[in-house]
């Protein structure tokens, strides 16, 4: 028999174990890091761990505060400061909590937020910059996919 | 010993943080719940009565439904707060309705077709007094979430502003509503003023299903009414809920209301939904 042989699997990019505790919180294990997470949505003002869709949430901050320090790293721009503020809606967040009868989807609806940036650059330059970050950013080009996604810039003078 | 069920009707996400909060107290008095969420009451007292879950946070409209459809169901507990309500019908005080008489040829405003305090009750108050709905006097009805019994407010806030906007004569709300809206500036008492009042009525109650063993309805039943408000551990939770204490459920607080469904032929026509 011949034939080339299989090719080698892709390393996966992300590797995440997540084990339930018996109050309900779940441990995510993922490289040399354990964190605790809890519940699916982020109903209550105070809560001890982040719930899945906080994470979510975060993933795309980290995502994308992650990707402009290195596009401005690489343009060879100061950034003195960066900070995203995102909201996110459901469909329908009564589906999401296993209300009986509701209908519609529990999943993302949209994300809304704002980056504000200082930084010395000019305004079209930090625009083009922002450009090259979300069209090389993992989350943020998934999410794109499931939800409407939009997100203004904000220089700060 | 598995979990209770408890079932609830929720039209905002944010109420399932109340229940959040019930289930984590029973947790800690050995008493363990889960809660099951309904869109509805039709849905929710078909499962209760289906023994899909064992106690039911019921509207007044849904315990008349689960006690007529299985008379075994009990009434474990309500709060203080659902005892002897009344509804106003309120009018504007510089208006020409001086007494219930008077509204022959008015517009009432009501709120959802199936809310107890804004519709089935001052209806039949002024059925009471001689005065049938359509016949005697125009209805305005809001329904605001039906299906719901009333427990959104969006229906007679609708009423109070047609009153106040000079597109109704009179309006009906819930008294607890009546003083909220005078004390956070909704509306101004010197504007409206209250013709008639309802005879007092109880509103909400926990139903136990048949099935459920009176061992368990009573250590369950013995662990809610130990909630205390001066413990601040248990206060949020029954501020968000509007309450000071739970009691003993009671059903001689439904009489007007069964009378109510009776004389409108509520649930002959089916709309309890």
């Amino acid at each position: 028999m011949t034939g080339a042989p299989d090719a080698a699997p892709t390393p996966p990019a992300c590797a995440v174990r997540g084990m339930l505790d018996p109050s309900g919180r779940v441990r995510i294990v993922t490289r040399n890091l354990r964190f605790d997470a809890e519940g699916q949505t982020s109903l209550p003002a105070e809560a001890d761990h982040p719930s899945a869709l906080d994470l979510l949430v975060a993933a795309l901050a980290t995502d994308l505060l992650a990707g402009l320090r290195r596009a401005a790293a690489r343009a060879g721009l100061a950034l003195h400061d960066a900070e995203l503020s995102l909201a996110a809606r459901l469909d329908n967040p009564l589906v999401a909590l296993g209300v009986v009868g509701e209908d519609g989807s529990p999943g993302l609806a949209a994300l809304r937020g704002a980056l504000y940036v200082h930084t010395e650059a000019s305004e079209r330059t930090l625009e083009t910059l922002w450009g090259q970050v979300l069209a090389h950013a993992p989350v943020y080009a998934t999410l794109c996919r499931a939800a409407h996604v939009r997100i203004d810039l904000k220089p700060i003078p | 010993m598995r979990p209770l069920l408890v079932g609830a009707v929720i039209y905002d996400p944010k109420v399932s943080v109340i229940w959040d909060i019930i289930t984590r107290y029973f947790a800690t008095h050995d008493c363990a719940i889960d809660c099951v969420f309904y869109t509805n009451y039709a849905l929710q007292v078909d499962a209760l009565l289906a023994g899909h879950v064992d106690i039911a946070w019921n509207s007044p409209l849904a315990w008349l439904d689960a006690a007529r459809r299985q008379p075994g169901c009990r009434a474990l507990a309500m709060r203080d707060t659902d005892r002897d309500r009344r509804t106003h019908l309120l009018v504007r005080a510089d208006g020409a309705v001086r007494d219930v008489a008077r509204l022959r040829g008015a517009v009432v405003a009501l709120g959802a077709s199936d809310s107890p305090q804004a519709t089935l009750l001052p209806i039949h108050h002024l059925w009471r007094a001689g005065l049938e709905a359509g016949r005697d006097y125009r209805v305005r009805r809001h329904d605001v979430l039906a299906g719901k019994h009333g427990d959104h407010v969006g229906g007679e806030r609708q009423a109070l502003e047609d009153l106040l906007d000079g597109r109704a004569d009179a309006a009906a709300v819930l008294d607890l509503n009546w003083e909220l809206w005078r004390a956070d500036g909704t509306v101004d008492p010197s504007r409206v003023r209250v013709l008639a009042s309802t005879a007092p009525f109880d509103h909400c109650n926990f139903t136990a299903a048949p099935a459920l063993s009176p061992a368990r309805a009573e250590q369950w039943t013995r662990v809610l009414l130990a909630m205390d408000y001066a413990d601040p551990a248990h206060r949020e939770m029954m501020d968000l809920e509007g309450l000071k204490a739970w009691l003993p459920g009671r059903t001689s607080g439904y009489a007007a209301l069964e009378e109510a469904v009776r004389e409108q032929e509520f649930f002959a026509a089916a709309r309890v939904g």
